[in-house]
């Protein structure tokens, strides 16, 4: 394929959240988009491909329905391992590796295994995030002025407020406006949701019936509906009934890792409507390696790529795009290495370092989840995977001293937490419970699973990742090297977590699960903190490693994601954020898309 | 001796179901047929003569001599243990040298019997209507 004569006013690497966002909006208003991406073509047939393999997986993991790519690779959470000199992932580092079945795709260096992962296809992570759109609180915006820790985004909510319209209508969100004007947050007067907050569960109701009205944390408590990338009932906006074209809910419990009939939002659905304005082209099994500048201008010139046919074939092809802007939006792991692989005689520590802080600041929601047995059954494993949450959590005096956390309720029972059902048929089962004793048991025990999630906040400073100077992928590629680390701010949210847990389980008259009170030291994502072992799960919110600022000394970018170092290069994703907050991250990244786009389309 | 009336009377024992549910008359599915194939395939034949041999001499209480003679035998329950799972999960555990446990097929996946028992789905595969989950299910009867 050979793009080479037609002339683009704007590549982007990575067709995402962010970066489909991008291409529609650019074409839409009229300027020529081509895409670089580095997974497989998008077709219409996927979906069917995938479920099948979701459908045959042993572990039904976040990446199952997904084909490794071993020219265009991804993280698995099946890899994540303790770090230690000897660990096969420590062994990776001393070779150059072109097969990477066994071993995993990150480099992980420690101390902390980093548990989240991303996927490289066209559509991006979307494929298995869980829908939650969540808006950041103003204070998550102010962290540095409100608590004296971590820094402030050069934006406030109220800069982000119309982006958030734009992304929620975009997606299709479902939620209640009167629900999420909690901590401060404000819509614009007359604001709805494109649908309503979806119906909720069993759970949920006893939730609110128990804890409705309690204090935790320093708020009286109130179960809310989670705002939800996914088909409820529609409202009207400007007189219209909104409709996306999407089929409603069926509630198949698998928004993780793939929702069977699109009733959630993913990038494919903005995707295909770029490719359908005939405004954008794109290129695929083509993943970016190089970014290319002049010397004298310091404008990004090209970018050079590497094309492949199949998952380990050879190099098809090199060659490099141009155009007049460039975005990059590859995750926030893969727009970090690439930006730091791109080095060159000028600018030695990498595109858009003059900071340093490319590739710094990794951090996630690290999740601390409780589980255990409800009084009666509440009737698990049906609905989307998550309805409802207690956001009143989320701020708070406290945050000057220990992360914030919201709580997720999930309706998977022990899916997440214990592999449920399959480890607890099998237990039962090993004890020749069988026959009609054990259709009782199952309709007795395993109706009354239930687990919580805490999504814990991280600052700045925790992590970083480099692109390893030895083990490479199979287009001979540099691997990400991650270092993780969790700070004792966030560990002290975990220990608020475990109180917490106390609290609700006690007023639920709901029983722990023993492996859910006490968690095994030797577990990778394992940590100590004041005597005591915790669990940190990844949520795959991967954010900050090309953060957004107010000046060039401290930040990758300014406030509309223009690199600070070159005049014609954008970076989007959730390597954007300064810091994390405790929203699920893709509404924020995707509103964030469309400031870039606005501000980006006033210099074409 | 390893025929599939055999293989779905002592399933229905050790599921809990009545053997025309494991099989209905007119099975399009061919979820029993498949999993009578799998085990055929994965067992020696001596331990499924074994297995049927045994099962077709239990004299009196056949709940308690599928208990006793056969799951809590070494050899047997282990296997009978398997069928279990393969029917409520569509699993089979690797039991014999060089078995992997695998998954039986996607229709075998979405017939896993533990779903139904939890008045749930599986994971996936929803048969319900938008916003069902608001209200408890409708529990599958055990007579």
């Amino acid at each position: 394929m050979s793009n080479s004569t037609k002339k683009y006013d704007v590549v982007i690497v990575g067709a995402g959240f962010a970066g489909n966002v991008m291409a529609l909006e650019l074409a839409k208003a009229g300027k020529k988009v081509l895409m670089v991406e580095g997974g497989d073509p998008f077709k219409s047939d996927n979906r069917e491909v995938f479920m099948q393999n979701f459908f045959l997986a042993m572990a039904k993991t976040p990446e199952s329905p997904y084909p490794q790519n071993y020219n265009s690779p991804r993280p698995s959470v099946l890899d994540i391992q303790n770090i230690t000199p000897n660990s096969p992932q420590g062994q990776n580092g001393t070779n150059p590796v072109k097969d990477i079945a066994t071993n995993g795709y990150f480099i992980e260096k420690g101390p902390m295994a980093f548990g989240s992962t991303y996927e490289r296809v066209a559509g991006g992570t979307s494929w298995h995030w869980l829908g939650t759109c969540l808006r950041l609180l103003p204070s998550d915006f102010r962290m540095k002025t409100e608590f004296g820790v971590g820094v402030d985004w050069p934006i406030s909510y109220d800069d982000l407020s119309a982006y958030y319209n734009k992304a929620e209508f975009e997606i299709g969100v479902s939620a209640d406006v009167e629900e999420q004007n909690i901590h401060g947050v404000t819509f614009t007067p007359g604001y709805k949701y494109p649908m309503q907050s979806l119906p909720p569960t069993v759970l949920d109701k006893k939730f609110s019936e128990k804890l409705n009205g309690i204090t935790l944390d320093g708020s009286i408590v109130k179960v809310t509906g989670t705002p939800a990338g996914r088909n409820s009932t529609s409202n009207k906006i400007d007189g219209k009934i909104y409709n996306n074209g999407r089929r409603l809910c069926q509630g198949n419990t698998n928004c993780t890792p793939i929702c069977p009939i699109q009733a959630k939002y993913d990038a494919t659905v903005t995707l295909a409507k770029a490719l359908n304005t005939g405004n954008v082209d794109i290129m695929y099994q083509t993943v970016a390696y190089n970014i290319l500048i002049d010397e004298t201008t310091k404008k990004v010139t090209g970018i050079a790529y590497k094309q492949y046919e199949t998952k380990l074939g050879p190099v098809t092809g090199e060659g490099v795009v141009t155009a007049t802007s460039y975005i990059i939006a590859a995750h926030a792991v893969e727009t970090a290495k690439l930006l730091l692989m791109s080095k060159n005689k000028t600018m030695p520590n990498g595109i858009a370092n003059s900071s340093g802080q490319v590739g710094k600041n990794l951090m996630d929601h690290p999740v601390k989840l409780s589980w255990g047995l409800m009084p009666e059954s509440t009737y698990p494993f049906r609905g989307p995977l998550s309805t409802s949450g207690i956001e009143t959590t989320r701020d708070g005096e406290f945050r000057k001293k220990r992360a914030a956390y919201r709580i997720e309720i999930g309706n998977e029972g022990w899916n997440w937490t214990m592999g449920a059902p399959y480890s607890t048929l099998t237990d039962l089962v090993n004890k020749n419970t069988f026959g009609k004793a054990l259709r009782q048991e199952i309709a007795s025990n395993f109706t009354r699973q239930f687990r919580i999630g805490f999504l814990v906040e991280q600052l700045p400073g925790d992590g970083y990742i480099v692109p390893s100077a030895i083990a490479t992928d199979n287009l001979g590629l540099p691997r990400p090297e991650v270092h993780y680390d969790l700070s004792d701010y966030t560990k002290a949210g975990f220990e608020a977590a475990v109180e917490a847990t106390n609290t609700i389980f006690g007023l639920l008259g709901a029983k722990e699960s023993i492996e859910s009170s006490n968690p095994p030291a030797s577990r990778p994502g394992s940590f100590t903190y004041n005597n005591k072992t915790y669990f940190s799960n990844g949520a795959g919110h991967v954010m900050g490693t090309h953060r957004m600022g107010a000046t060039p000394q401290d930040s990758v970018t300014d406030a509309n994601m223009k690199t600070w170092d070159h005049d014609n290069l954008y970076l989007v994703g959730c390597g954007t954020f300064p810091t994390t907050g405790t929203a699920n991250p893709s509404l924020t990244m995707m509103a964030l898309a469309y400031k870039a786009t606005e501000a980006l389309l006033k210099t074409l | 001796m390893n025929t599939i009336e055999n293989f779905i009377n002592l399933s229905a024992v050790l599921t809990g179901y009545e053997a025309i549910e494991l099989k209905p008359k007119n099975d399009t599915q061919q979820v029993a047929q498949k999993y009578f194939d799998t085990l055929t395939k994965n067992t020696p034949v001596d331990v499924l003569n074994d297995l049927y041999n045994t099962f077709l001499n239990i004299k009196g209480d056949i709940t308690d001599g599928v208990l006793k003679q056969i799951l809590q035998d070494a050899t047997l329950g282990q296997l009978a243990r398997n069928i279990i799972q393969m029917w409520y999960t569509g699993i089979w555990y690797g039991l014999y040298p060089g078995q992997m446990d695998y998954v039986i097929s996607s229709t075998a996946y979405t017939n896993g019997l533990v779903w139904k028992e939890m008045g749930a789905h599986p994971m996936g595969f929803s048969e319900g209507n938008f916003g069902y989950w608001a209200d408890a299910p409708q529990m599958p009867v055990i007579k």
